[in-house]
């Protein structure tokens, strides 16, 4: 089964204002065309401006495309905003970067927890709060009674993470989105949350759509990989084989570009400047 | 530069945010030295107080943040009994900074051109001709191409990396003694990454200056640097050649430090991890910081190790280095 099939997809923004001599076209997307199996975790792997996160906003319905067709666990989201996108959400579930900006300040997290159920899953009161707590303890915040109550502020920030792990996986979704997961923590710390991302994932049976600069972790952690560049992609294929064997002079250089990989010896002498 | 070589000598520094319920010690006594023309690393996760003892050390740590003890000798004067004229004069001229985020520190109303010739014109240390001709020819050498044109564009017409480059243009046009780097490519793609790291080891080269480098990032450090101190708590644990740290690192955090940022999976295919948190920093353990994460912890921990010597001219602040 597929879970999400991009064909085509482009997305197009005319830059340059009333005050700009000339108005052009930068396309955000050419023409992009991927599938991703059920169960699969795939990886999206390219610069900051190559599209990666465009990718992700037009797969879930956040943005439209300007051409071509998007088809997310079986629903078109490529059309207008319709009520289905809603049911779709539902399905979906999402962990960000930057888990103090993708949570409410204000909200405690019972509140931030319960809002998934409240939107799409209706539960009287007591039911939610069983689900609220489960979801805690199963993302490690324990004593959960003690967190229920807490503001985002309160939390270090891999307990925010593990908090958007929760919410993301509250109504135990088809498709995880995780869009530069732990680029935001301490190395200690974002082992545990990937292992935690991981866990849940094995549990739920999602997919998983992995969006990452960073190519150690994609390397670890996914199947599949597709590597962006300017809006093209520009080469994909098994995990291993990609970062064996590169094709294309993008990947390599992204691979070449890795401090593991750069010698000591050619950085600091003056040679090839 | 002092006799015997030594560009930076710290001792016992330590540096307070004094706060309403208690004070947060965030360097509490570290000592270290840069030799001319050396290149060294502390690295550390955040928290752990490495970019406070950078920020002391350029003296422009942001109130309420100060030394509360200890001195920073730097080419034989003490940075911590200076007046404030006196350090004004020295900063950016003999000791510079480069930090994370090079958008905040440029001015976006200003050539940047303008901005550079200004660290020489400030102080009368060359005419405005000349502090331009010096900005284009680094602009050259930094590969901000052509430099006379690009002199006069503004901030917001650069990439991430060209605005790197014109703080690294701003940090070493006076040919400092020391250029101390902040995290400075954290922000940057890890292709623009590579070329700026390239570009600081060759113009500190090139220009005779000592790097002291602050990074998060041991495989930045481990490329970067000659010698690495590396930073827990507050405290060094563990000190000495970059190359023997990452081959034999001998305290339990380094260790695990290094575990955990190899992206490896071990042989539960699990991503290695060091468990719980870090001390609350305004409560600090009286012994070991590091013992109540730590997989090798016994009695003596509850009592604070000091830097004892390991192999190769190393120093690791763990009890299991004691002579038994």
């Amino acid at each position: 089964m597929t879970v999400l099939e991009l064909d085509r997809v482009t997305k197009a923004y005319v830059s340059g204002g009333l005050l700009e001599r000339s108005r052009s076209t930068i396309l955000a997307l050419d023409a992009v065309s991927l599938a991703m199996d059920a169960g699969e975790t795939l990886g999206l792997v390219g610069e900051s401006g190559s599209g990666k996160s465009t990718i992700a906003r037009i797969a879930t319905g956040l943005l439209r495309p300007t051409a071509g067709s998007v088809v997310t666990l079986g629903q078109r989201v490529d059309g207008r905003p319709e009520r289905g996108l809603r049911t779709l959400r539902g399905r979906l579930g999402f962990v960000f970067q930057d888990p103090y900006a993708s949570l409410n300040p204000r909200h405690r997290l019972g509140e931030t927890l319960s809002l998934p159920f409240r939107v799409h899953r209706p539960l009287d009161r007591d039911a939610r709060r069983a689900e609220i707590i489960r979801l805690l303890e199963r993302v490690g915040l324990t004593p959960a009674a003690a967190f229920i109550d807490k503001l985002p502020h309160q939390l270090s920030g891999g307990q925010r993470q593990r908090v958007a792990i929760a919410r993301a996986i509250a109504l135990r979704p088809e498709l995880l989105i995780a869009d530069e997961p732990v680029s935001s923590l301490d190395v200690s710390v974002a082992g545990q949350i990937l292992n935690l991302l991981r866990d849940v994932q094995r549990e739920i049976g999602s997919s998983v759509l992995l969006i990452s600069h960073d190519l150690g972790l994609v390397r670890a952690m996914c199947d599949r990989v597709v590597v962006i560049h300017r809006g093209r992609i520009v080469e994909t294929g098994a995990t291993e084989a990609v970062f064996s064997a590169p094709s294309h002079a993008v990947t390599r250089q992204l691979l070449d570009s890795m401090p593991e990989r750069l010698a000591a010896r050619d950085l600091h002498e003056e040679t090839g400047t | 530069m002092s006799a015997d070589g030594t560009v930076l000598a710290v001792e016992g520094l330590r540096v307070e945010y004094p706060s309403g319920d208690g004070s947060l010690v965030a360097v509490d006594g570290i000592d270290f030295e840069v030799a001319a023309g050396e290149r060294v690393g502390i690295v550390g996760e955040s928290g752990s107080g490495k970019s406070s003892a950078a920020f002391a050390i350029a003296g422009l740590l942001s109130p309420p943040g100060r030394i509360s003890a200890g001195h920073i000798r730097f080419e034989d004067v003490d940075l911590v009994t200076l007046d404030e004229a006196e350090r004004e004069r020295m900063r950016g001229v003999r000791l510079s900074m480069v930090y994370q985020d090079p958008f905040t520190f440029l001015n976006p109303v200003l050539r940047v051109g303008d901005q550079v010739a200004e660290v020489l014109t400030a102080h009368g240390r060359a005419s405005a001709r000349e502090a331009r001709a010096r900005t284009e020819e680094l602009f050259e050498q930094l590969g901000l191409t052509p430099g006379r044109q690009f002199a006069r564009k503004y901030p917001h017409q650069l990439s991430g990396g060209q605005r790197q480059r014109v703080v690294i243009a701003m940090a070493v046009i006076a040919r400092p003694g020391l250029l101390i780097a902040d995290e400075p490519t954290t922000a940057l793609d890890v292709t623009v990454q590579a070329q700026i790291l390239t570009l600081l080891s060759r113009t500190v080269r090139r220009l005779g200056s000592s790097l002291l480098l602050i990074s998060h990032d041991l495989s930045v450090i481990r490329l970067m640097c000659e010698r690495v101190y590396v930073m827990y708590a507050g405290l060094f644990v563990e000190s000495g050649r970059t190359e023997r740290i990452f081959r034999a690192p001998r305290h339990p955090y380094t260790q695990a430090l290094l575990r955990a940022s190899s992206r490896v999976l071990d042989e539960q295919r699990r991503f290695p991890t060091i468990p719980g948190v870090p001390p609350d920093r305004r409560y600090p353990p009286t012994g070991c910081r590091f013992a109540e994460r730590c997989a090798y912890r016994f009695e003596r921990c509850a009592e604070a190790p000091p830097l004892l010597s390991v192999a190769e001219g190393g120093r690791a602040a763990c009890w299991l280095e004691a002579p038994r």
